[in-house]
């Protein structure tokens, strides 16, 4: 009460006037249009941004029946979550909360951390072949993840890594036959050796952090007899939190997100929550033929709840992440400049 | 040649051994497929119960989709058209957003979290309903998906309020397309800002103390300082809009048809190889030529 009644004490009152006339005396004309055309950009972009994210939460606790009801515009006239109860029939969420962790979550951590390795590697050390290696990183990058699929999926069907397989069933006369499609290794092998998706884009990123990093932490620590790695683990590995979370985020998000990848290797045997939103079109229309009471009409908000459920974790993460997310674009060299 | 010191190489052998997890993945998940589906280009690929089998075929691939084959020519046609319009305008627009995102001002934090959400939101099957929310549903013309992107979302409310036809038309279309052009900039808004939040700021008191106006600091102090940024922008855009992928619905893309054709009903991995390599060559390509336009410059005022 204390505190309320000095802020609107005279003194204070005073006070935001003077700031309100300075403001004008400081600002001319022209520079206050240009304050108003910004926030007016500002906010009807951020609108367009929005807008999605509201529809969804709206529709996805309306009633079905209320979907094309015109006196229903942005706010149910009753909430539900019936919308829920449907998708939960249609998709075992359990399943699907396991296999996308498996398939995505896991090698998305991974990959923060291998690519950190060779990041540092390719920033820090000077070896034969350095400038080589970062070259391929680019082009591993550049090249379309369809190029490769083919042979990709070959490969992962008859798995032979350097054909040590065929080389044993040779000597012993074994048939051993690996196949990997339909087990989340198609995920987390290449993320274990910094091959997972968008890879050369996270190392890229962390290359620039490094080389961004003043070089006299690390000098001093290799004077007082520290080697490279527990260097790296000690010195070099603090710093990185912000870069890290950032990566963490761009990772998780995109295997979160992509499609591709399990929808090519998986077969029918996983399912990731990708994979739920692309086919779950092709279950409701099932229950449609089925006739289990549900019309095409009604569709519409279970399709946006389930879009809701998939991008509620990603929301959460992000709220979570954001402010080292901001740190690292403010302070660290995010493009090396 | 100077013999490296024994601290020089013990450097150089750590540095191989942080590295070393990515050189065998580079061959196992990259090169090897890589050369494999090269060498798909000249082949007919055929699966067999446990196996497959390989017909040399020499040029036949490349000669039939460039020249018999009715849709490829035009689909390398769109990929080129689209990717010209996207770098101008991408480019553009993220600089602008950047640059207002980077000036001082009150809920500043607020605009940067929200603008930073597209990342988030669009990257995957989701981003295809969310589209068809946004121009109510009229993306999508195949009818077999139609009824689920029936929401009119916009255009429904308009409707309600009594818009005239015409005015909801242009309406939806053009937040349509500023939906797709905010969902494409957002990492090309995050790099811009973080070159921008780089730049020296008592070079830009001591501009205006010599009296330099906004607009000439903006043209000849920012733009060259950030010119290594925009060619970054520039080929991100190039590999983005060339590599774009959205779900199965993404028919009329060329990644969309590269998938159908080897993994489709068709299942044809030859033709999808030598596709997807073609395709890869006209990436190079246009990678070479901003190179060669910006690239050069942008390294001489790095110095």
């Amino acid at each position: 009460m204390e505190k309320i009644k000095s802020y609107f004490s005279a003194d204070n009152r005073q006070k935001a006037k003077e700031s309100a006339q300075h403001f004008v005396r400081v600002h001319k004309p022209q520079h206050i249009l240009f304050i108003i055309f910004r926030h007016a950009l500002l906010i009807g972009l951020c609108f367009v941004i929005l807008y999605p994210v509201f529809y969804m939460i709206s529709n996805a606790f309306k009633p079905a029946l209320e979907y094309y009801d015109p006196s229903v515009i942005w706010i149910p006239k009753e909430l539900t979550l019936d919308n829920f109860w449907v998708v939960m029939q249609l998709v075992d969420l359990g399943k699907v909360a396991l296999d996308t962790f498996l398939v995505a979550i896991i090698p998305a951590l991974i990959s923060t951390v291998s690519c950190m390795l060779v990041a540092y590697g390719l920033a820090r050390f000077n070896f034969r072949g350095r400038g080589l290696v970062f070259a391929l990183v680019v082009l591993t990058i550049i090249v379309p993840q369809q190029t490769l699929t083919a042979s990709m999926y070959l490969q992962y069907r008859f798995f032979d890594p350097l054909g040590i397989i065929s080389l044993i069933n040779m000597i012993s006369g074994a048939g051993i036959e690996i196949n990997l499609i339909g087990t989340p290794l198609v995920t987390m092998l290449p993320a274990i050796f910094a091959m997972g998706l968008r890879a050369g884009l996270y190392i890229f990123i962390y290359r620039q952090f490094f080389l961004s990093l003043p070089k006299e932490l690390e000098e001093a620590a290799s004077i007082d007899g520290c080697n490279a790695y527990s260097t790296f683990l000690r010195i070099v590995v603090p710093t990185t939190k912000n870069i890290v979370l950032t990566v963490v985020l761009l990772s998780v998000v995109w295997n979160w997100n992509d499609y591709y990848t399990p929808s090519m290797f998986l077969g029918s045997k996983m399912e990731t929550i990708s994979m739920s939103l692309a086919q779950f079109q092709e279950r409701l229309k099932n229950i449609n033929n089925l006739g289990l009471g549900m019309t095409i009409d009604t569709a519409q908000t279970q399709v946006q709840a389930i879009c809701l459920l998939s991008i509620i974790p990603l929301v959460i993460l992000y709220i979570l992440l954001q402010k080292n997310f901001s740190e690292s674009i403010e302070s660290s060299g995010l493009t090396g400049m | 040649m100077k013999r490296r010191s024994h601290f020089e190489r013990k450097r150089a052998r750590a540095g191989y051994v942080f590295i070393l997890p990515w050189v065998i993945g580079f061959l196992l998940f990259f090169l090897i497929p890589l050369v494999n589906s090269f060498y798909y280009t000249f082949n007919t690929v055929r699966l067999s119960g446990n196996g497959f089998t390989l017909t040399w075929v020499g040029f036949d691939n490349y000669a039939h989709l460039l020249f018999a084959d009715a849709e490829y020519p035009q689909l390398l046609g769109t990929a080129v058209g689209n990717m010209l319009l996207e770098v101008a305008i991408i480019t553009l627009f993220s600089l602008l957003v950047a640059v207002l995102l980077n000036q001082k001002f009150h809920g500043r934090t607020f605009y940067r979290a929200v603008f930073f959400l597209p990342i988030i939101m669009t990257s995957g099957v989701v981003y295809t309903l969310v589209q068809s929310v946004m121009n109510g549903g009229t993306s999508i013309g195949n009818d077999q998906n139609a009824f689920m992107f029936q929401s009119t979302g916009l255009k429904e409310i308009m409707l309600q309020g009594n818009v005239p036809q015409d005015i909801i038309d242009i309406v939806t279309g053009v937040v349509d397309k500023i939906f797709a052009l905010l969902s494409k900039s957002g990492v090309q808004i995050l790099l811009f800002l973080s070159g921008l939040q780089k730049l020296p700021a008592s070079g830009y008191e001591a501009c205006k103390i010599e009296g330099a106006s906004s607009w000439d600091i903006f043209w000849k102090i920012t733009i060259p300082l950030i010119s290594p940024i925009i060619f970054l922008n520039i080929v991100y855009t190039i590999i983005d809009s060339f590599t774009a992928y959205g779900t199965t619905e993404a028919g009329n893309t060329m990644m969309g048809a590269i998938q159908n054709m080897g993994f489709g009903k068709v299942m044809n991995l030859s033709y999808s190889a030598t596709m997807a390599w073609i395709y890869f060559v006209v990436i190079i390509i246009f990678l070479g030529i901003a190179y060669g336009i910006l690239g050069r410059r942008v390294s001489k005022i790095q110095g």
